[in-house]
């Protein structure tokens, strides 16, 4: 009897159990996406497309040109669900953008115009949400665009890679004036401090987006693919313009042999390319800048040089609007150090700390000067492509 | 021939004596007023209604004529080129700019824009792509999307 019920509890249990698996799992919810790029395609769809006018009016109020006005205010209202969709993708630390990059040439990246429109839509709320004096939620859309921006850099495009660059200097001109309210406290400063140095952690460096262009162009260099650049390049085909005369003739009657040759320089110059990185800035931004010169030069006698000097990357201006973007975040994360010193102090320190994010133009730590009304954070070397040299306000409260 | 039958007659009465002139000093002298009257009159109608100049000489000119037909013949030639030029030109263009957003946005479009123009060419041509693309109608509120929806099932009713 004792073993029959046992065997009965048994059964009842396991079918118990069996009911249960099967009744969670029949309203278990699918999960959610772990992609934020899908999310970030879903808001490209969602927000309204404003015209002209109310493009530049969002665009200019991103920036910091304009103040806002209640026609832009009633737009980005509109925008809201597209905005959300932005900060869950935020949330997630994968984006894979599904660029075809067997395409080549062709290969779509279209996400990139809309990244564009979507970071100005959530810096203009940054703006409006700091004009009603609601800082952290301008901080917090400050983040959002700042990882809009990461997640573009996810891909390994080398223009993902300047509009990532373009994003994040955006960003830092909002986080500068809305530091400059000095309003926020010292755990809000440091939670943004740490939230800062996370994004950082997922920053590619420059050359992991070259590789991907030095793949991408090298896929060209055969004679049956090399015919497939003039659309792009030839005017007479309807592409950009500033080729040599004689590109056409070169390109078609390229043989295998031309190929072998050209590949042979192109590798060589992309290995030159990549030493420069090791160097400081201005080292490495001669070197570019001269290895460009050179193959430009090497190419009037030598048409080894042709496809180098035709596909190679406008390098050492890639290299320096890094330089620039990633210099800009410096300041803002020694700002907020200063801002959470005078947080603890109650004033601002007469020198800069030691160990501080460098003013990477010249790896030296950014000049410190108080001023009336706040401090100023300047370069001490120059942006050698832009001729200038940067300098950040911050502003604090008496 | 009334007028020619009639000149031959008066010639005849000239030299059948029955023109009776006697020339002296006076008559001379009517000959003379009456001549320098008549030329006067002719200057007056000449000044009134001045002769062709060395212009409409040479416009007459055989020589003249065949060179301007030629100078015409040449312009009209040169200005059809030209508009055959700026045809090709304008189709030059209207290659040059990609049919659809998707191309504007290529790897290789966004990659050559930045060689030729900067960070400036590359958001030229998504602003380009995005007003390709089009403005997407107004949002509309659940309430009007009801009425369109209903409005739509009365009006497949009727039929």
């Amino acid at each position: 009897m004792k073993a029959n019920n046992r065997i009965k509890l048994v059964c009842c249990l396991w079918i118990g159990l069996t009911i249960l698996i099967l009744h969670s799992s029949a309203f278990a919810l699918p999960a959610d996406p772990d992609n934020a790029a899908l999310l970030y395609y879903q808001a490209f769809c969602v927000y309204e497309k404003p015209d002209d006018s109310m493009k530049d009016m969002v665009g200019d109020l991103a920036k910091g040109n304009i103040e806002p006005n209640p026609t832009i205010a009633k737009y980005i209202e509109s925008c809201r669900p597209a905005i959300k969709l932005a900060e869950n993708a935020g949330e997630l630390g994968k984006c894979d953008w599904g660029v075809r990059y067997s395409d080549g040439l062709d290969a779509q990246a279209s996400y990139l115009a809309q990244t564009r429109m979507l970071t100005y839509i959530i810096l203009a709320d940054a703006r409006i949400a700091l004009s009603q004096a609601d800082y952290d939620l301008a901080i917090e859309r400050c983040l959002t665009a700042r990882k809009l921006g990461i997640d573009v850099g996810q891909d390994p495009l080398v223009v993902g890679y300047l509009v990532e660059k373009a994003i994040e200097k955006l960003t830092n001109k909002c986080v500068q004036e809305i530091l400059s309210a000095d309003v926020m406290d010292l755990q809000t400063l440091q939670q943004l401090q740490e939230q800062l140095d996370e994004l950082d952690s997922r920053i590619k460096p420059v050359e992991f987006f070259l590789e991907t262009e030095q793949e991408v162009m090298a896929m060209y260099i055969t004679p049956e693919k090399i015919q497939q650049v003039l659309p792009w390049i030839d005017p007479e085909e309807g592409g950009f313009v500033n080729v040599p005369a004689n590109t056409r003739k070169y390109i078609l009657d390229a043989d295998a042999d031309f190929c072998r040759r050209n590949r042979a320089y192109y590798d060589r110059y992309w290995c030159e390319l990549f030493s420069a990185f090791n160097l400081p800035y201005h080292q490495a931004y001669n070197k570019l800048k001269e290895l460009d010169k050179k193959t430009a030069e090497d190419y009037k006698e030598n048409p080894d040089a042709f496809i180098a000097m035709l596909l190679g990357p406008a390098a050492w201006k890639i290299y320096s609007n890094g330089i620039q973007s990633e210099t800009s975040s410096n300041a803002v994360k020694t700002a907020i150090e200063l801002y959470i010193i005078k947080a603890q102090t109650g004033k601002l320190p007469d020198t800069l700390p030691t160990g501080m994010p460098k003013d990477l133009f010249t790896g030296k730590d950014f000049e410190y000067e108080k001023t009336t009304d706040g401090f100023t954070l300047r370069c001490q070397g120059k942006d050698l492509d832009k001729d200038e040299t940067y300098e950040y306000e911050f502003k604090v409260k008496k | 021939m009334k007028k020619a039958k009639s000149t031959e007659k008066h010639i005849k009465d000239i030299y059948t004596n029955k023109l009776h002139v006697t020339a002296n000093s006076s008559l001379d002298k009517r000959v003379l007023t009456n001549s320098m009257n008549a030329l006067e009159k002719l200057k007056d109608v000449m000044s009134a209604n001045p002769q062709p100049g060395i212009w409409s000489t040479v416009a007459r000119s055989r020589i003249a004529q065949l060179a301007a037909a030629a100078v015409i013949i040449i312009a009209t030639c040169l200005f059809f080129i030209q508009q055959q030029q700026t045809r090709e030109i304008k189709k030059q263009e209207i290659t040059q700019t990609p049919k659809s957003p998707a191309e504007l946005t290529t790897f290789a479009s966004l990659s050559f824009a930045y060689r030729q123009g900067g960070m400036e060419m590359v958001e030229e041509m998504c602003d380009k792509a995005l007003k390709m693309a089009g403005p997407r109608p107004a949002s509309v509120s659940m309430q009007e999307f009801f009425e369109e929806i209903n409005n739509g099932n009365s009006e497949r009713k009727e039929l």
